[in-house]
């Protein structure tokens, strides 16, 4: 963004968790999903506040078996644009 | 097998890049149904079964999150058949709790199954400029191959030296050509861009020189991954392809379960086995570093301001 190599309206944190079954398996990668992408948009908007405010997030569970993704958008309010 | 360079243009042949910011999110989107629809293609299942009846145990690769090293795309081996652990630098430490949780459950799982398991550690470097090495090693490539060294000792200290059921093996990846860079239990080195196929009947001999004491069917599971490198490394010497990329990552991604996403200048990959997870989003990773004057922040090269 700094040197216009991208455009400078925003970049994305895409937090993503795998799970090989479903039930418990897949519940935890939930969860995990939720606390790493709040744990890093947490990283950045303290460390780097300004640049947060361009902050994307997203984040998803990965499933092994058929490789498909299924993205949402992050519940955390105070970094989701 | 995905080509990356094509699918970083969107349908009508804008490169990614320079969309807007909501419209490259669609594109990641629609990039990751377009791999996983053609991963769960009949012919890509086929390829799968076909690949693991012939070759049962499993393969891991440890390495650097830069898109450059690729290592079933640089095999011709198919997608889902090798299992990655990246992380920024490729680096890796087994006591790390949750690394060696995955890493255990894995193996006792596979040795569960009557399997072994093969792990490729690698170091990459570039043999035309060392600024195109890693730079999550401050470019300092015998700095990144001992690093590789001691997560071998780890592996062997935690899954032991018999090699009988775990064989950890040193690779370095040079990626001007592509080239895998075997590092022999003897410390014999054998760079696979001096071989060409025509040496593909000479191959079971010069691995069982380079690792005598690795199992005979361990042996021959490697065998198709060294053909493949040798033939992907003619390809990309009669491609003459751009070495000079300048870094233009737009996304920051934390966790595993990026295969879809691996691919040049699009992200900038942080695997989850660190205690310290915290440092490589605030440390700078290795292939943003080469457009960044500070030290800071994989951010600095992101944000707008020093």
């Amino acid at each position: 963004m700094r040197v216009g190599r991208i455009p400078d309206d925003g970049f994305l944190l895409l937090a993503l968790t795998p799970f090989r079954d479903i039930g418990v398996d897949r519940a935890r990668a939930e969860l995990k999903r939720g606390f790493l992408s709040r744990f890093a948009a947490d990283v950045i908007g303290s460390e780097f506040p300004k640049l947060a405010e361009k902050m994307h997030v997203r984040t998803g569970i990965f499933a092994w078996h058929s490789r498909v993704v299924e993205m949402m958008i992050d519940p955390h309010p105070t970094h989701t644009s | 097998m995905t080509d990356s360079t094509l699918s970083q243009r969107s349908g009508n042949g804008i490169v990614i890049h320079g969309m807007p910011i909501n419209q490259r999110i669609d594109w990641l989107f629609q990039h990751a149904r377009r791999h996983s629809d053609e991963f769960q293609s009949s012919e890509s299942w086929l390829a799968r079964s076909r690949y693991l009846a012939e070759h049962p145990n499993s393969i891991t690769t440890f390495k650097c999150m830069d898109g450059r090293v690729n290592i079933p795309v640089v095999t011709n081996t198919p997608p889902g058949i090798i299992l990655p652990f990246r992380n920024l630098g490729g680096r890796f430490h087994l006591g790390w709790p949750h690394l060696g949780e995955v890493i255990a459950a894995h193996v006792l799982t596979v040795a569960g199954q009557g399997r072994r398991s093969l792990a490729l550690i690698t170091y990459h470097y570039s043999k035309g400029d060392p600024r195109r090495g890693c730079a999550g090693f401050n470019y300092d490539t015998d700095a990144a191959r001992t690093h590789t060294f001691e997560i071998q000792r780890q592996m062997e200290a935690v899954f032991s030296t018999g090699h009988s059921t775990v064989y950890p093996l040193v690779c370095g990846f040079e990626t001007d050509e592509d080239a895998l860079v075997l590092h022999g239990s003897g410390g014999e080195v054998l760079d696979l861009s001096t071989l060409s196929s025509t040496n593909h009947d000479t191959l079971p001999a010069l691995l069982a020189r380079l690792y005598p004491d690795m199992p005979d069917q361990m042996r021959q599971e490697m065998l198709p991954l060294v053909r493949g490198n040798i033939s992907h490394i003619a390809e990309i010497k009669q491609s003459n392809r751009e070495l000079n990329v300048e870094h233009r990552e737009w996304m920051i991604c934390i966790g595993r379960g990026f295969d879809w996403l691996h691919m040049p200048n699009q992200a900038l990959i942080i695997g989850p086995y660190s205690p310290r997870l915290a440092d490589p989003i605030r440390k700078p990773p290795a292939s943003s570093r080469p457009t960044c004057e500070s030290d800071v922040s994989p951010m600095t090269d992101f944000c707008c301001s020093p």
